[in-house]
């Protein structure tokens, strides 16, 4: 009859860290079947690459949160990898990295308005958006690749620090950050608080235009520095490039167990999502799975992960009716 | 009032100026070749814009279309060589039709909101296309009975324009006489309340996404006419063409409301765009832009006409 919404006692249950297993689960089944699951640089490999999506999902994570959704980040990614190319070779890694971050935070300020400020749904306004920046990455570029000549740039997004690749180190460092800033900040709160109801935190007096347009600047900031992480990792930055990487993102978040509906999320649950995906990806290309055929199964993954809400909720309502039905006889 | 007029007309003074201006700068858009031609290009996206009218009315996004729509490419691609025109054309609306369901019973028996359930299907609707082809172009040289959909003509009148007619004939009739039209309605005004008052909402939702699986399979017909090809690659984009007709059109965003002749001028509006940019030289990606920032325009007008409705009420 204890039947509380907190979640059970012990290190691990199933409902918190259900993505840790399911990572754990997957990579002991590869190990079992394929030989180069057993090579720690398979692992190394996974960790990098899940960093690449991973440190834009931390910005999504909290759009998610607050009810909303970013669609332009894959094109924002564009155009911000081109900048960070173009400038880099002048600016060096420190002030580069801070000016695309920047600059990436100044675009999801212009989101924020159009979603806080003139009030057109999130997911209808970042889809114009979507064509808007990477119509603007074609024109500043004229569809060619930008390149940098600096060798030392390839370092950030290939090289490792201690053994750990260090984009995951990016990724690990930010996702603290993030942590700290979803849970210990009034601004933290006031995202939770906004995804649960606007309606009562706009009562309760959070300025809830003010906090949307900041978490959108954020969403931005994090695309700037997923894309100088990219753009290191590829030598280069292209208006082609990254298409469909919004969905990459926002699935990361979704497996995480971030609820769609907003109110509840965490930044830990977006990291293994990540590694999940990225998981995912290494082991389709090591069985050879046909790259058509891959975006099937990521589509069917991500229904998976966007139905399990749905399928909890479910099985929690018969649990009910089976309850009462119970008590009544 | 004012607001209601406003959001109700709006789009027809749009168009209107729109034509009035680009009449000025080329008087080549107004040339009588030129306007079939433009009601030609107006019919793909219009009747996809006709049955993505239903899923906005209704409270909902097809984010999938465009890949319903490559994968309507390719079936007539390959099957049109095989089997003739009619009968590749038959298989086609069939699979549309099961798409449409699958998209309908994933949204109501998993729970998920319309807009993330499409967009799965977005992705695996495109992927499934591409199996299909191998990710090749499957080309249409010899078959050119498929081209009866853009050039034939029935009286004088072509064909795609005729087409258009029916699809937005029938919608008008659908949304305004038939009691399907009252619940689609009124799903997209009060979900909770439609259930309660017994309507049965989830049969409801299926068929609007049967509706816009359908449609968007004409408009593939249409756009393989046009092209004489097949590939998974065509149509990335689509949807949002269509939903911009839809919204631009005065069916609100928050569902509920439709306006399905709005759709069709907005259509238009949108090819008479698109052609007088043409007309005038801009590069493709310069287009791309200004599509982008015409929908802003759009969504802000229509936030402005909601703002004038509730300052009236």
């Amino acid at each position: 009859m204890a039947e509380t919404g907190k979640p059970r006692a012990g290190l691990i249950n199933a409902r918190e860290h259900g993505i840790l297993l399911a990572v754990l689960l997957f990579w002991a089944v590869c190990a079992a079947t394929n030989g180069m699951f057993r090579d720690l640089s398979t692992y190394s490999s996974i960790l990098r690459e899940s960093s690449f999506v991973g440190v834009a999902a931390i910005g999504m994570t909290f759009c998610i949160i607050s009810g909303d959704f970013d669609l332009s980040v894959g094109s924002m990614l564009s155009l911000l990898g081109i900048a960070v190319v173009a400038m880099v070779g002048k600016t060096g890694l420190f002030l580069g990295t801070l000016a695309v971050t920047l600059l990436g935070a100044l675009c999801g300020t212009f989101n924020g308005l159009l979603v806080a400020g003139l009030r057109i749904p999130a997911f209808i306004a970042t889809l114009a958006m979507y064509y808007i920046y990477r119509a603007l990455a074609y024109i500043v570029t004229n569809g060619n690749p930008v390149q940098f000549q600096e060798p030392w740039f390839t370092e950030v997004g290939n090289g490792s620090l201690a053994g750990v690749p260090t984009p995951f180190v990016f990724f690990l460092v930010l996702v603290a950050a993030g942590t700290f800033l979803l849970r210990k900040t009034p601004f933290g709160r006031s995202i939770l608080a906004i995804g649960n109801s606007a309606r009562a935190s706009q009562i309760s007096g959070i300025r809830i235009a003010r906090v949307r347009v900041f978490i959108f600047a954020l969403v931005g900031a994090f695309t700037g520095i997923a894309a100088m992480l990219i753009s290191s990792r590829m030598w280069s930055a292209n208006s082609g490039m990254k298409i469909g990487y919004e969905f990459d993102v926002i699935a990361a978040v979704v497996l995480g167990g971030t609820s769609l509906a907003g109110g509840k999320g965490s930044l830990v649950n977006t990291l293994f999502a990540s590694i999940f995906f990225a998981s995912l990806n290494t082991a389709m290309n090591m069985f050879h799975v046909n790259s058509f055929m891959q975006r099937v199964v990521i589509g069917i993954v991500l229904l998976f992960a966007f139905s399990l809400s749905g399928v909890r909720a479910f099985i929690s309502e018969r649990l009910r009716l089976k309850r009462e039905r119970a008590l009544e006889t | 009032m004012l607001g209601r007029i406003w959001e109700d007309y709006f789009i027809y003074l749009v168009a209107a100026v729109t034509l009035a201006v680009f009449g000025l700068l080329t008087p080549n858009i107004l040339s009588a070749a030129n306007v079939v031609n433009l009601l030609t290009n107006a019919a793909t996206v219009a009747i996809a814009a006709a049955g993505m009218t239903f899923a906005i009315t209704g409270g909902g996004f097809d984010l999938s279309i465009g890949s319903t729509l490559a994968l309507t490419t390719c079936i007539l691609g390959k099957l049109v060589p095989r089997m003739g025109v009619g009968a590749a054309f038959a298989v086609a609306l069939a699979v549309g039709a099961v798409l449409g369901t699958l998209n309908g019973l994933i949204i109501t028996k998993f729970k998920i909101q319309t807009f993330v359930a499409t967009l799965s299907t977005l992705i695996i609707y495109r992927g499934l296309a591409l199996i299909y082809t191998e990710g090749r172009d499957a080309t249409l040289y010899a078959n050119l009975g498929i081209k009866v959909f853009t050039s034939g003509d029935i009286a004088g009148l072509p064909v795609p324009v005729l087409l258009m007619a029916m699809v937005f004939l029938v919608a008008l009739g659908v949304y305004r006489l038939t009691p399907f039209g009252v619940r689609v309605r009124s799903i997209g005004s009060n979900l909770a309340a439609s259930r309660i008052s017994g309507i049965p909402v989830d049969q409801t939702i299926i068929a609007i996404f049967v509706i816009t699986a359908v449609t968007t399979v004409i408009s593939g017909t249409l756009l393989t006419s046009q092209l004489l090809t097949g590939n998974g690659r065509v149509g990335q984009g689509f949807e949002l063409e269509a939903i911009t007709a839809t919204i631009l059109g005065g069916t609100s965003l928050t569902g509920g409301k439709g306006n399905v002749l709005g759709t069709l001028v907005a259509a238009l509006l949108l090819t008479i765009i698109a052609n007088g940019l043409n007309l005038l030289g801009l590069p493709d990606q310069y287009q791309r832009l200004a599509k982008g920032l015409i929908f802003i325009a759009a969504l802000a007008l229509d936030s402005l006409g909601r703002a004038l409705r509730h300052r009236r009420t």
